[in-house]
């Protein structure tokens, strides 16, 4: 029998998807390398998307024969993937004309890469995960890749791609015990198989879960499974990394809280082991990002380090087993919107098509341009979680279900990495207000990265001053 | 059922991931490392099948055994993505630096 399928669920997803293939046949029919068409129909295509989402997103459905389920946290995550795919698009053409990439293509993979990330979002599907991961990942790869002349993208782009694919391996793996165990491929029934089935079937999904945790692992960058995150974020072209770290992590951070949600009553050894994924993720990340110079790399461990709170979550709702979406709602919401900040900032104070890789580079940044200058203070501000942004109130909201899940030391180690992550933080802010400038030139502005700039801006303080508003527009409270 | 016992299948496709990991991790040619990642992805079909099979082939497990043939499809039209993508950068590279030894990946580090 062939279930009534609902088209409004997925039409989000369809509209991102065929703006990419829009984008696509524009470019061929324009041919110019300027892009400005294919740019045009990709914007327009993004925020019709984001204007159905916010229309239709008023309650929690399954459809597709629960092979898509959309909760508030789906709806969210979706959201933000594809404003960030959004502010993204925006702020692109100057930066491929500065870097000399004349590549239609940068437009649609951008697009489907949303697909992708929009897909795993809402699923608890196994199968459809996976054709979603490697949406997102398979344009991901080529994206890295996108400036064909440079060895160091062309190198991201190869490191990327072989160890992604290596995880997905092991993702798969995973998924193929998953259904010796059960024969099913919804991880919701996870916990239904645990339960009622023989020691063969424990051993499968013991198996399952530790290499559906490897392959997410991978996708999230948590340690011991980070390696590559430093160096695409070194190598792929900043546009690029400034959707990898913000569109294409949230895919997979939602897709870790499913994983644990799903898998958490199996014992009290699923939460911990995603906690030690969690601490050493923090850890690793924040040490690492102290004695970095370099800001790509900065960042990228910074994300590492953003990476584990997600986890801390995750290991939250697997040994609460009461689901509550709103911490990671509210911290993924404030890293959104403060990341995309930051690499729109980073575009705009490149100089003659490099954008600025130390923190020396970066110094005198607030004169040179004071609205570059000011928004990073709230962006810093809110990656320390300081003041009235919502990078604090994320992060107190995690803690409290840290507590409410009996992990306080749990709690206790993150917030000593929120401390000892200030310090490198800070040394950001001390560069960019540094009064002797590297370059004394002032930085054109254009309107698309003021746009974005306000955005983020409104966002990431916003969020805190309506967040009574906020959480029952989202029907949270 | 007669003939090779389901563990039999398992073991074949353990042994054919634990190789494919093996070789991914010792092998320094992007382009053996990519065979050896493409060897994982059919010991996970090889496990998919012989789990339909043996396990949820009875005829009121219908969908339970379908579930298992379609994830296989579907596996295999994602590398083949995979292939046209890895090759394609691969093929970039060599056209830049002559030599695609992961050895000699180092400009990124730190």
């Amino acid at each position: 029998m062939i279930p009534d399928i609902e088209w409004i669920s997925v039409a989000p997803v369809g509209i991102v998807a065929i703006t990419g293939m829009l984008a696509l046949i524009v470019h061929m029919i324009t041919g110019n390398p300027e892009q400005q068409w294919t740019q045009k129909v990709t914007v327009l295509g993004l925020l019709t998307s984001l204007v159905v989402l916010v229309a239709t997103g008023g309650n929690e459905r399954t459809s597709f024969n629960s092979m898509l389920s959309l909760d508030r946290l789906g709806i969210v995550a979706q959201l933000l993937t594809v404003l960030s795919a959004f502010i993204v698009a925006l702020v692109s053409p100057s930066y491929l004309e500065a870097k000399k990439i004349k590549l239609g293509e940068f437009y649609p993979m951008l697009a489907w890469a949303t697909t992708g990330g929009m897909i795993v979002c809402a699923t608890r599907n196994l199968l459809v995960l996976f054709v979603g991961i490697e949406i997102l990942s398979i344009s991901l790869y080529v994206l890295a890749g996108l400036q064909r002349g440079s060895k160091r993208s062309e190198e991201s782009a190869i490191k990327y791609f072989l160890l992604g694919a290596f995880a997905t391996g092991f993702l798969l793996y995973g998924i193929a015990m998953f259904y010796g165990a059960s024969g099913s491929l919804d991880m919701s029934t996870a916990l239904s198989y645990w339960s009622h089935q023989g020691p063969d079937e424990r051993v499968l999904l013991s198996l399952s879960f530790a290499l559906i945790t490897v392959g997410l692992g991978f996708k999230c960058s948590l340690v011991p499974f980070h390696q590559w995150t430093p160096d695409v974020y070194e190598g792929a072209p900043t546009n690029v990394v400034a959707f990898m770290a913000t569109g294409g992590k949230v895919g997979a951070f939602v897709a870790l809280w499913n994983f644990g949600d799903s898998f958490g009553g199996a014992g009290r050894f699923v939460a911990l082991t995603i906690a030690g994924l969690a601490v050493l993720s923090m850890v690793v990340g924040n040490v690492l990002a102290m004695g970095q110079k370099n800001l790509k790399r900065l960042l990228a461990y910074s994300s590492i380090a953003n990476a584990g709170y997600v986890a801390v979550t995750a290991a939250t709702v697997a040994s609460a087993l009461q689901t509550s979406h709103v911490s990671l709602i509210y911290f993924l919401f404030g890293y959104v919107l403060t990341t995309l900040g930051v690499f729109v900032v980073l575009m705009m104070a490149a100089k003659d098509g490099e954008e600025p890789s130390t923190l020396d580079d970066l110094k005198g940044l607030a004169s040179r341009s004071p609205i570059a200058g000011f928004s990073l203070v709230v962006f810093v501000l809110s990656l320390i979680g300081l003041g009235p942004v919502s990078g604090f109130l994320g992060k107190v909201f995690v803690l409290k279900d840290t507590l409410d899940a009996n992990l306080q030391w749990l709690a206790v180690v993150m917030v000593l990495n929120s401390i000892f992550g200030a310090f490198y933080y800070f040394g950001i802010l001390k560069s960019v207000f540094s009064p002797e400038a590297s370059d004394s030139r002032p930085i054109t502005v254009t309107m698309p990265q003021v746009l974005s700039l306000a955005i983020c801006v409104f966002g990431v303080i916003g969020s805190v001053v309506f967040y009574a508003p906020l959480l029952a527009h989202l029907g949270l409270r | 059922m007669n003939g090779v016992p389901l563990a039999g299948f398992i073991a074949l496709s353990m042994f054919m991931f634990i190789t494919g990991v093996v070789g991914v991790i010792i092998r320094r040619n992007p382009i053996v490392i990519f065979m050896c990642i493409e060897l994982m992805l059919n010991a996970v079909n090889l496990a998919f099948l012989a789990f339909a099979r043996y396990r949820f082939s009875s005829p009121t497990m219908v969908e339970q055994g379908a579930a298992g043939q379609m994830m296989v499809v579907f596996v295999m039209a994602v590398a083949a993505a995979e292939v046209a993508v890895g090759l394609g950068i691969i093929m970039a590279i060599y056209r830049l630096k002559e030599n695609i030894d992961v050895d000699e990946l180092n400009l990124l580090k730190g």
